[in-house]
């Protein structure tokens, strides 16, 4: 059996190592939304709901309880994200290119989070921490990335 | 420990490995069935076959096969030979069972979720074959899964409805169980070494395995991606891949402002670095196999380890040599064109690293080194070719002819699976106590070689010849009708080939129960997989160090003194 110690190694890594993936999956399809951009003029920007700032708020305030330590408060606040993306998703058009990708990020982006959530509530310190921070990193990539970049 | 827990949901990396084996063994005989069938087919087109029948109620009615049942073989054959054969077997099959062993770890650094990988790949190849089960069949859109006819539905073709959302949801599972795989790989390589494993002094079987699992990490996500898009664009009216203005079986469709290409570049950002996911492994299996019946070490073992890392980074940047027609930019074309070209530089590397480490030595020539020789021949038969592919130019003529079809299969196909052999041979007595049989082995190599080059030389011709492929017959094309006899050759060939596999799966049954046994370290070997189990393993040596001076025995193992 492995020490704890060498247990909370492998997690760390293995939570690295799983960041470097989604990062490849979120790269791909930021990439077809580059290509789908500019490909046939029809790309009318992305209105984002206000509500969504207060999530992505709530994102950035649960990383730094955690940094604090505060590992309850954090997945809380998570969860409390997540309801708030199921307003934000109540609101979403998905008439136009612009839409389907907001709705393509941000469920994925979901799903993730109930594992880091998940992660938070089960797995080793090193490995949630990493995990989560790197969600809400991804997170605010892709709002810049919206916000800025997105619009018309 | 109940039989379930000890066999079937077995978290043990051996059970996890043989399992994955035997999951690409089965896979591989369902490929083999298809490819014969599409053989006899292209042979005699009008032949009544009871058998086609009888397997496919609705696309072989009569016993005649349709050009859709022809194209649907033609799709699970090319995706269940890439992914549940090519990426499980060299992978995860010998790698889940030896890479804790060569290291010296206790298991992988997370055994549930190796077992967990294991199962969602099985329940990729169930979801898979479910498809030959469904009204309309299975999907009939190559493995490459090109939009627009992947992403509108059954009015592309019967097999283009529910059977390429199950192909999409099949590959899809395939995928994340290989991230979950390439997870527990490399975590277990970064962390679980033994005291002296640097890692420089890895085997490079290992390194093999590493560097797989960090292009699988890289490139699965990206395919993943791509099939979520493809599923969206399929099945919620989205337009990622469909442009606007396209009519198809007589229908006008409303969707409007995506790509195709889009898709191909994705797909091939993906598919590319697949190749190298195939034949890594493989290529980590051929150095030790050569090293070990020659007596020699590994030549210019830091050449080969920096190689493996040159291939891996250079397979990501040349996906566009697969879309030379695809209307691309010239410009593009050659830079595409010369990075495939510096691709070669670290192949020769390896290949006459090769020839270095059998060079002067005294070679056994057993089965697993004919294996691992005959790797090398198809390694060089088929990479030569990729020369001649990777020039725009010549791609531009070749491009849908068989020419590329005999290239692929001897180079990704072929090759890998001599690499299995080899790795068969060659580990089977670690595994089960016993050598596989020799002169059987003997026999099945000798006639799969000369069958191999059968099959897949004479496609180049047809393909020089300009012979399309994809195509379910060749009646209509006068130009190709000098080429019947060749075909004929092939198919006969290719029915041959298949027969003689069933001489290796005779031997590695019997084997298992009656082979001769064999001692712990059979091969006086050198790395840790043929020592005893021990938990204050201490390594000191190089994973290759044979015939050493001064010494009694020929080698030294890594763990001795």
């Amino acid at each position: 059996m492995l020490s704890e110690h060498t247990r909370q190694q492998v997690s760390a890594t293995a939570a690295w190592v799983l960041c470097a993936s989604i990062t490849m999956l979120f790269a791909g399809l930021t990439s077809a939304m580059v290509v789908r951009r500019n490909l046939a003029g029809d790309w009318e920007g992305v209105p984002l709901p206000p509500l969504i700032w207060v999530n992505t708020s709530l994102l950035i305030i649960s990383s730094l309880v955690l940094h604090v330590g505060w590992r309850r408060s954090a997945w809380i606040l998570g969860v409390l994200f997540l309801i708030g993306q199921a307003f934000v998703w109540r609101e979403l058009p998905s008439a136009q290119p612009g839409d389907w990708f907001l709705w393509v990020f941000s469920t994925l982006h979901a799903a993730h989070t109930v594992g880091g959530i998940m992660a938070l509530i089960w797995a080793r310190e090193a490995a949630a921490r990493i995990y989560w921070h790197f969600l809400t990193g991804l997170w605010i990539y892709l709002m810049i990335l919206f916000a800025v970049w997105g619009q018309a | 420990m109940s039989f379930l827990r000890r066999y079937i949901f077995s978290t043990d990396h051996k059970v996890i490995g043989q399992q994955y084996y035997f999951l690409a063994l089965v896979s591989v005989f369902i490929g083999i069935v298809l490819s014969v069938a599409m053989r006899y087919h292209l042979s005699y087109p009008d032949a009544k076959v009871k058998l086609f029948e009888w397997l496919w109620p609705d696309g072989a009615a009569g016993g005649v096969m349709t050009p859709e049942l022809y194209l649907s073989l033609m799709t699970v054959h090319g995706t269940i030979m890439v992914f549940f054969v090519l990426t499980t077997a060299p992978q995860s099959g010998f790698g889940n069972y030896f890479l804790p062993l060569q290291i010296g770890a206790e298991d992988m650094a997370f055994p549930r979720l190796n077992m967990l990988s294991f199962w969602t790949t099985f329940a990729g190849l169930i979801v898979l074959l479910a498809a030959f089960f469904i009204p309309g069949g299975a999907p009939l859109g190559g493995w490459t899964g090109y939009p627009p006819l992947s992403a509108v539905g059954q009015i592309a073709g019967p097999g283009q409805g529910l059977g390429v959302d199950l192909w999409i949801v099949s590959i899809a599972l395939f995928s994340i169980a290989s991230l979950m795989g390439s997870i527990n790989f490399i975590t277990t390589i970064i962390d679980l070494r033994a005291p002296g494993m640097t890692l420089l002094r890895m085997p490079l079987t290992t390194w093999g395995w590493f560097v797989t699992a960090t292009i699988s990490l890289f490139a699965f996500a990206v395919l993943l991606a791509a099939g979520i898009l493809l599923l969206l664009d399929r099945n919620l009216h989205t337009s990622f891949f469909l442009p606007a203005g396209l009519v198809i079986s007589d229908r006008a469709l409303d969707h409007k402002g995506g790509s195709p290409i889009l898709w191909q570049h994705l797909f091939w950002f993906f598919g590319h670095p697949e190749v190298y996911i195939a034949i890594l492994p493989g290529m980590g299996v051929v150095s030790t196999v050569l090293s070990v019946f020659s007596r020699r070490p590994v030549f210019g073992y830091r050449a080969m380890v920096f190689a493996m890392m040159a291939i891996a980074f250079l397979g990501f940047l040349v996906w566009g040599h697969h879309m030379f027609v695809s209307g691309m930019s010239p410009y593009s074309s050659i830079a595409f064109s010369l990075i495939t070209m510096a691709g070669g530089v670290p192949s020769a590397i390896k290949t006459f690293n090769w020839l270095g480490t059998i060079w002067g030595g005294k070679l056994q020539l057993n089965t697993a080194m004919l294996y691992a020789l005959g790797f090398v021949s198809l390694f060089v038969s088929g990479g030569i070719t990729g020369i001649f592919l990777g020039q725009p130019a010549m791609d531009l003529y070749f491009h849908d002819t068989y020419f590329v079809v005999g290239h692929f299969h001897l180079i990704m196909g072929v090759a890998a699976i001599f690499a299995i052999f080899a790795a068969t041979y060659y580990w089977f007595p670690a595994m089960y106590g016993r050598y596989l049989g020799e002169t059987l082995g003997k026999i099945h190599f000798y006639l799969t070689f000369i069958g191999v080059y059968a099959i897949f030389i004479p496609m180049h011709l047809a393909g020089i010849v300009g012979n399309p492929r994809r195509y379910p017959d060749f009646k209509e094309f006068e130009f190709l009708a000098p080429l019947t006899r060749l075909h004929l050759g092939i198919t006969h060939m290719a029915f041959f080939v298949a027969a003689v596999q069933l001489l290796f799966v005779i031997n590695l049954f019997w084997s298992m129960k009656r082979g001769a046994k064999a001692p712990l370290n059979p091969w006086n070997a050198t790395t840790l997989e043929w020592t005893e189990p021990s938990h204050s393993l201490q390594v000191n040596h190089g994973p290759y160090e044979y015939s050493v001076p001064g010494r009694t025995r020929d080698f030294v193992m890594q763990s001795d003194e």
